[in-house]
């Protein structure tokens, strides 16, 4: 990163509910073209950078919104228009010099863009629901980006957000909503490849179940090896014994084969991790591990 | 080390392992002990950390059941963004540990401008080159041996327990739980989130002499406090078929892994806590509130 970091707004979970609770159900929060002026609530970081300027503000505003209106926003209510949204804006919010920093970790910062700088298009996407609102991997925009961190193909590559369009949304959801897993993104990028070689397998409409019983098996495979160390080839074998066994043992299974190598080590049962614990509820809370009764 | 899922093949016993605590050098300041907060950092800051990493070859062999040399690496995963798992590994170090390498000093160098929330700090001994297996449980290239994690809290603005006090009179405006001392906000949807990013305690600055007993640490409060958190929380997921998965398989520092460990703390195991809820729904709630006696 080249230059001072861009210091964005950010919105305390508190203020974003009491947005949320004034929406109008019907018509949400009205047309922001030109609200220009930042909200009382916003803060920013008090050091380490420089603020945004609102004219940068406004010009993410601006791509978002334009490639909103291609996807049929305001007046297209499908689930194939807000499909081609998530599509379309991901290159927008992945490659924003904006959210570049570790400004764009922050749950705070991503419950300001979805509040106030792009609300009406949040208020199409998702209506009224809190969490899409609030910052965390289910907020409007913020899961776009999570997604693009963990599945852009890199700068050059064929299709670069190939994998972002391929997934369905259940798919995205079970990754990046799995820190473990999303955060590493080798690792991210190799379950989507394999989401879709099993999708092509198994079909779409079967790959819920299989999903998540291939997310099980890497979550604990990588927690006893290293899989990102591993070669491509050998990752993506485990991969694909994943979501072989993952289909095979599914209900109404065909039995179609992605790979024929030999099954992964059967993971045990978890045993206790050390305590941990923080501040006045360090007792009772210890939210690393206490002691089994 | 801590361990949180027991592998089908050996790993390095602690004693095998002397891994001193993260150093850090923060703005060209004097090496110093990595602290809980690092007060002094922003974007702009200059970092680097280091650690020294001593393996004790002779008893490694006997751990791991090898004869004869083998070659471990020391993988140091760079982690930033808030939960118990990072939302992003911003950087990976790697250092190659040949076999009767003496002590290793590891130094890494995060690039500020990237971090937000925590520094989060994993140090794996990986298995690289396996020596000749004694039995069947000698691990392969890839096993993950050991490790530990450091976290460390950036900026001091997000206390760990993730709470918050507002005017409800403000905040709630109209709600049923205004007048509330304490609202617990979740959804049983987040199950498998972050936990911190799936549960907010909000405690009512309204009413100003539940926040000066909670800053007392009254411990009668308290406990009633984590009890009530516990107790809907545990008892939504309980009720609910579709997170009995998410109960039995919990990801380490989501919602269900957190209700796991409070139902732990009660009850033999989930399975007698779904059936004192089910049957005896008082003892459910009063074992939960006793277990959180302070």
């Amino acid at each position: 990163m080249e230059g001072p970091v861009i210091l964005l707004p950010r919105l305390e979970p508190a203020d974003v509910q009491r947005i949320v609770d004034a929406l109008d159900p019907e018509n949400g929060p009205g047309h922001i073209e030109g609200l220009v002026e930042l909200p009382d609530a916003a803060t920013f970081a008090a050091v380490g950078g420089r603020r945004v300027s609102i004219d940068e503000l406004l010009a993410l505003r601006r791509a978002v919104l334009g490639v909103a209106t291609d996807a049929g926003y305001p007046d297209a209510d499908s689930a194939e228009a807000r499909a081609r949204f998530d599509a379309a804006v991901t290159p927008v919010l992945a490659t924003s010099e904006l959210l570049q920093s570790g400004e764009a970790l922050r749950d705070d910062v991503w419950a300001f863009i979805a509040c106030w700088l792009l609300a009406p298009v949040t208020f199409w996407r998702y209506g009224a629901s809190p969490e899409r609102w609030h910052g965390g991997v289910r907020n409007t925009f913020q899961r776009i980006w999570l997604r693009a961190r963990a599945l852009d193909r890199g700068e050059g590559a064929d299709d670069r957000w190939g994998l972002v369009e391929a997934l369905t949304e259940d798919a995205h959801v079970a990754i990046v909503e799995r820190p473990a897993l999303a955060s590493q993104q080798p690792l991210a990028r190799a379950i989507a490849e394999g989401w879709v070689r099993a999708a092509a397998a198994y079909g779409r409409n079967r790959m819920q179940g299989i999903m998540r019983d291939a997310i099980i098996t890497m979550r604990l495979r990588n927690e006893i090896t290293a899989l990102r160390e591993v070669s491509p080839e050998e990752l993506q074998r485990i991969v694909d014994e994943a979501f072989r066994r993952a289909g095979d043992s599914s209900a109404d299974s065909a039995a179609p084969s992605i790979s024929s190598a030999a099954p992964a080590p059967a993971p045990t049962e978890p045993q206790d991790p050390d305590a941990a614990g923080d501040g006045w509820f360090r007792k009772a809370l210890a939210l690393g591990r206490g002691r089994r009764r | 080390m801590s361990r949180r899922t027991a592998a089908p093949f050996h790993q390095l016993s602690d004693e095998s392992v002397l891994a001193g605590p993260w150093t850090c050098k923060l703005n060209g300041t004097a090496q110093s002990a990595l602290d809980e907060i690092l007060t002094e950092w922003d974007y702009g800051a200059s970092l680097s950390l280091e650690r020294k990493v001593t393996v004790d070859w002779t008893r490694a062999a006997t751990d791991l059941a090898f004869e004869g040399p083998f070659d471990l690496l020391l993988l140091i995963e760079i982690g930033s963004g808030r939960g118990t798992f990072p939302r992003q590994v911003i950087q990976m170090e790697r250092l190659r540990l040949l076999h009767g390498a003496s002590e290793q000093i590891v130094s890494v160098t995060p690039a500020c401008c990237r971090l937000s929330h925590q520094l989060s700090l994993r140090s794996w001994l990986v298995l690289e080159r396996a020596g000749k297996p004694l039995d069947v449980l000698a691990p392969l290239p890839g096993a993950r041996l050991w490790g530990d994690r450091t976290a460390t809290r950036l900026e001091g603005d997000d206390p760990r327990f993730p709470m918050e006090v507002v005017s409800f009179a403000e905040h709630f405006a109209g709600r049923p739980h205004r007048f509330a001392p304490w609202f617990v906000s979740w959804s049983p949807a987040g199950a498998h989130r972050d936990f911190r990013g799936a549960l907010r305690l909000y405690l009512n600055k309204d009413q100003p002499e539940i926040l000066e007993r909670v800053q007392a640490q009254d411990t009668a409060l308290l406990q009633a406090i984590m009890g009530d958190v516990a107790s809907q929380v545990c008892e939504g997921l309980l009720r609910q078929p579709d997170h009995e998965g998410d109960l039995r398989e919990p990801e380490e520092g989501s919602l269900a892994d957190q209700v796991r460990h409070w139902l732990h703390r009660a009850f033999q195991d989930v399975d007698e806590a779904r059936s004192v809820l089910e049957q005896r729904p008082g003892e459910f709630r009063a074992a939960l509130l006793a277990s959180m006696r302070l």
